[in-house]
């Protein structure tokens, strides 16, 4: 029924856990493994040391450090416009970092059920105040009601963190009546639909609310990750279909009835058709960027390039660093994808395990969804790249999302995995 | 639904059949992901194999056919006559300014470091940047020179663009404006001796200078003293010129009305045609040169054996042929010899010479003086000028043309030809370039036979001492020559007009071995110091020869004789 293979017991990611003894090792070894009594001796900090993925946060520092860089290339053309010092976007990414960065490592702490808690909270909170967006939200004339303007303080999109939250209360939902863990008893297994339904349920209400902004972009993120772990709960391939035929409908109703999507479906499909100004200037940007780039602060297309310090960094990237970069961060944003699916590959608990996975999904294809614009592999949607792109709301929320999935992807006690 | 309930189930562990299932989505999914990621790292491979192409630059003409320098052109002494100089071209690229304060600042600095361009033409030119569908990158001045280019990139503002050019720079300015001609903004040769010689002048500049025949202190002497002779006999236009009476060599060629080499033709200019200060009239400008043409005439007589230097005629006191009445000047009152005639330029004589000569035998000749051709010359407004004379040639014609008439053809013809009958007899091709002298030269082509050569030395000698060309006489240089008045034929006046004359002298020294060809030519001088205006050559053209003469001769190392 376990894992007894001796991989689990000697996991490479728990260096050093040796000195502590036999039993510290087996009490830390990859999340399916058999334990023996938890280790009480251990404190809070050095089981998180040891458990917690290193490289991933390794990984996420370091992105931020080049989203950094790159926001004092790419910002100080919107600094301009907007008739403010060249850098002030670039030191209000820097300074937007440290609650980010606080609330990653704080919800990197948290136990899974913790992790469930904050997110049914920040969920409900979430959709409220989506909900209210209407009422007292504004647009900034970037076509969608999406921010609440905080005087002072500057902007609040509660999309972003409504997102990872929303991801992991369905998870949990989803988890209840998850095939994982379907017996001869139906009814007391949870094959009901209380929990997949519920949790459909509450998608649709945070699909709608996103559709009324509009914010299409983000809705489709969220049915794609929904979707995909509908699909690892063990979903029959008929509904899965099914629901894929409906949102096909639904992609379909938005393109006949926003036309902004229908003309960016267009220009992208079409052969010689009129691409917009910013696609032109983004792939010029990375024509000239080459192999190795033209250099730090030599970019120019970053100068025309619309929406250069956010949905676009990408490009001015690429332009100033060439091909390099655009290979590493294409790397580093698999690896912590791919890294989470593998460590929770061993998490037998349904909820870690889903809302693992939906996170580790809706971190990976936001970037993929942005890098894939930029690159012209995907229609035009404006979407932030994770920890690189400009904006407060994103970034806390990229943290939110980074935090809770590395609560759950630590290495746990067998215990731990099963009752949190 | 209970939430215990829920916490139940989610606390199962994931086992069995459903484990793997799970566990095999799970890699499915990472898959997915996986080659999507992929994609995008090929599509970033692809992109970043294609071809870079210059990001804002709009590709200007200039830019496309960006030349390295063009070779310089020296005189035949080695003095440089022009000369390609870096210079550069400062644009100002307004997308890159962004902000009133960096409009300000780049208006401000550029006006403070340019001294022909000032804060207001610099703001004009920004604010026509930003307007939609004009050129961004606009044009602040050119040329500049490297020093200031140096002190425009040093302000480091980076709308700031240089862009490196070669300009033409003609030292001897207006005096050789037409010779060497100018370029365009591009380095193409497009007048002059810059469009007749671009592939030359477009070899790399390893090839050195190009030498001319033009000795630069004789252009700028020929070109002064014919400014001068124009002012005093308030000229349209005059045509000087110097040429090595042996090689065909033009050590000096100067037309006016000129201009300076930077202004190019306006289209008041080009309208103007012939009268157009652009207009090379030295090369290009097809004249009836009258009784200059005596010289081919007497040559042609003493060729054919018709008539002796010292033989005595008693011409008619009045002529005509086909019904025209051909009079001369300075009528005839004795016998003359036929030296005398050409020397007091008698018309009767000249006719009745050419037409016991006969029109075939004239026609013959002029084509074996290249008056069937163009010159030759390197200029490219040489290239176009082909003497004029009409086809069917009838009595008139060939007693009119005795005396050059019914005959247009450019000074350069007529210099190239005289210069023939003088060299021996044997054909002088003109030319702009200079020739080796260690190196052998091609045959020349005899057209005349060296007796005659030697007749037409003494005449020419005579027309200068005791004819109409006295003024033209330089104490010791032996000057021989002739002069032509001739009345030009102007369509709007319906008929040749007292005006509207051209004065002419060709004169050649030391004559009894010409070493040197000169020739003068006024377009309507009038020589107002009598009572009443006189338009003769012997008046205008020939003295201006003299005072070329007497001032070149030095230079050109002849010395006075006794």
């Amino acid at each position: 029924m376990t894992d007894l293979s001796p991989d689990a017991f000697h996991p490479r990611g728990a260096a050093g856990v040796g000195r502590v003894g036999r039993v510290g090792q087996r009490a830390y070894a990859g999340g399916g493994a058999l334990q023996d009594e938890p280790p009480s001796e251990v404190s809070q900090w050095s089981q998180w040391a040891r458990s917690v993925d290193h490289v991933s946060i390794l990984i996420c520092v370091a992105l931020f450090c080049i989203g950094v860089v790159l926001a004092f290339a790419a910002s100080p053309a919107l600094a301009e416009s907007n008739q403010t010092s060249p850098f002030y976007y670039a030191w209000r990414h820097l300074i937007f970092g440290a609650p980010a960065f606080v609330l990653l490592f704080t919800i990197s702490f948290f136990s899974p059920s913790a992790v469930r808690r904050l997110a049914v909270f920040a969920t409900f909170a979430g959709l409220v105040a989506l909900a209210l967006l209407p009422l007292y939200g504004t647009d900034f004339d970037q076509g969608g009601t999406r921010w609440y303007a905080l005087p002072g303080l500057g902007s609040l999109q509660p999309s972003e963190f409504l997102k990872p939250a929303l991801i992991v209360t369905c998870a949990w939902l989803l988890s209840a009546s998850s095939g994982v863990d379907r017996g001869s008893n139906a009814r007391d297994q949870g094959l009901g639909p209380a929990g997949a339904g519920a949790s459909l349920a509450l998608l649709a209400t945070a699909a709608a609310l996103l559709v009324i902004q509009p914010d299409y972009g983000q809705t489709a993120l969220i049915l794609v990750v929904w979707a995909a772990m509908y699909f690892v709960s063990g979903a029959s391939l008929v509904t899965l279909a099914a629901l894929a035929l409906c949102a096909f409908v639904g992609a379909i109703i938005a393109f006949q009835v926003e036309p902004h999507i229908a003309y960016r479906v267009t220009a992208f499909w079409e052969e010689g058709g009129a691409p917009p100004q910013q696609l032109l200037d983004a792939r010029q940007a990375m024509i000239n960027g080459g192999w190795f780039g033209v250099g730090p602060g030599d970019g120019v297309n970053k100068l025309t390039l619309a929406e250069a310090n956010s949905d676009f960094i990408f490009a001015v990237a690429i332009e100033e660093y060439g091909f390099a970069l655009g290979v590493l961060l294409v790397v580093l944003f698999s690896f912590i994808t791919l890294n989470a699916l593998w460590r929770l590959r061993r998490v037998e608990a349904a909820f870690p395990r889903l809302a693992g996975i939906g996170l580790a999904l809706l971190f990976g294809l936001q970037a993929f969804v942005n890098m894939a614009v930029t690159v012209q592999l995907l229609p035009a949607k404006g979407m932030t790249l994770p920890f690189i792109s400009y904006g407060g709301s994103s970034l806390i929320g990229i943290g939110l999302t980074m935090g809770m999935l590395l609560a759950l992807t630590r290495r746990r006690l067998l215990d731990e995995t099963r009752r949190f | 639904m209970s939430f215990t309930r829920l916490k139940l189930r989610q606390e199962r562990p994931v086992r069995d059949r459903s484990a793997s299932l799970g566990g095999r989505r799970l890699l499915c999914l990472g898959a997915v992901f996986a080659l999507s990621m992929g994609a995008v790292g090929l599509q970033l491979a692809e992109l970043a194999g294609q071809k870079r192409v210059v990001a804002f630059v709009e590709a200007p003409a200039e830019t496309s056919t960006k030349r390295g320098p063009r070779r310089d052109v020296v005189d035949r002494n080695g003095l440089p006559l022009a000369l390609s100089v870096p210079t550069f071209e400062l644009d100002l690229d307004t997308r890159l300014l962004r902000s009133e304060k960096e409009r300000d600042e780049a208006a401000i600095r550029l006006a403070e470091l340019l001294p022909t361009v000032s804060e207001e033409d610099i703001r004009r030119e920004i604010a026509l940047g930003a307007i939609d569908g004009n050129a961004k990158t606009r044009p602040i001045e050119r040329p500049i020179s490297p020093r200031l280019a140096q002190a425009a990139h040093d302000l480091g503002i980076p709308a700031i663009s240089l862009t490196q050019r070669y300009d033409r720079r003609y030292v001897a300015g207006r005096a050789t404006s037409h010779l060497l001609g100018y370029t365009d903004i591009d380095g193409v040769g497009q007048a002059g001796l810059e469009a007749g010689l671009e592939n030359r002048l477009q070899q790399p500049a390893s090839a050195g200078p190009l030498r001319l025949s033009v000795d630069m202190r004789l252009q700028t002497l020929v070109h002064d003293v014919l400014s001068r002779g124009v002012a005093a006999f308030d000229a349209e236009g005059a045509v000087g010129l110097i040429m090595d009476a042996r090689t065909g060599e033009m050590l000096a060629m100067a037309s006016l009305p000129d201009f300076d080499p930077g202004e190019r033709p306006t289209k008041a200019d080009i309208e103007n045609k012939e009268r157009s200060r652009f207009f090379p009239r030295a090369a290009k400008g097809l004249y009836e040169l009258g009784s200059v043409f005596k010289i081919f005439t007497w040559a042609l007589a003493f060729e054919m054996g018709l008539a002796d230097p010292d033989e005595v005629l008693d011409p008619p006191k009045s002529f005509s042929i086909a019904g025209r009445p051909i009079s001369d000047l300075h009528p005839i009152r004795e016998p003359v010899t036929v030296a005398e005639a050409f020397a007091q330029s008698s018309n009767i004589v000249a006719a009745q010479l050419m037409l016991e000569a006969g029109a075939p035998a004239q026609r013959r000749f002029f084509r074996a003086l290249g008056f069937d051709a163009p010159t030759g010359l390197e200029m490219i407004e040489a290239g176009g000028a082909r003497p004029v004379w009409a086809d069917n040639w009838g009595d008139a014609a060939t007693a009119t043309a005795a005396y050059g008439h019914s005959i247009s053809v450019t000074p350069t013809h007529l210099a190239a030809a005289v210069a023939t009958i003088l060299n021996e007899g044997r054909q002088v091709t003109p030319t702009l370039l200079a020739k080796d002298p260690n190196a052998e030269q091609p045959p020349q082509r005899s057209v005349i036979s060296p007796r005659t050569s030697h007749l037409m030395r003494r005449v020419m000698r005579l027309a200068v001492t005791e004819g109409s060309g006295r003024s033209a006489d330089v104490f010791g240089l032996a000057v021989g020559g002739k002069t032509g008045t001739a009345e030009q034929f102007a369509s709007a006046a319906g008929g040749y007009v007292d005006e509207n004359v051209i004065a002419s002298f060709v004169a050649a020294f030391p004559v009894h071995d010409p070493r040197y060809l000169v020739l003068v030519s006024f377009d309507q001088a009038e020589d107002r110091s009598g009572p009443e205006p006189v338009r003769v050559a012997g008046r205008t053209a020939a003295p201006v020869a003299a005072e070329i003469i007497a001032r070149a001769a030095p230079l050109l190392r002849i010395v006075p004789e006794k």
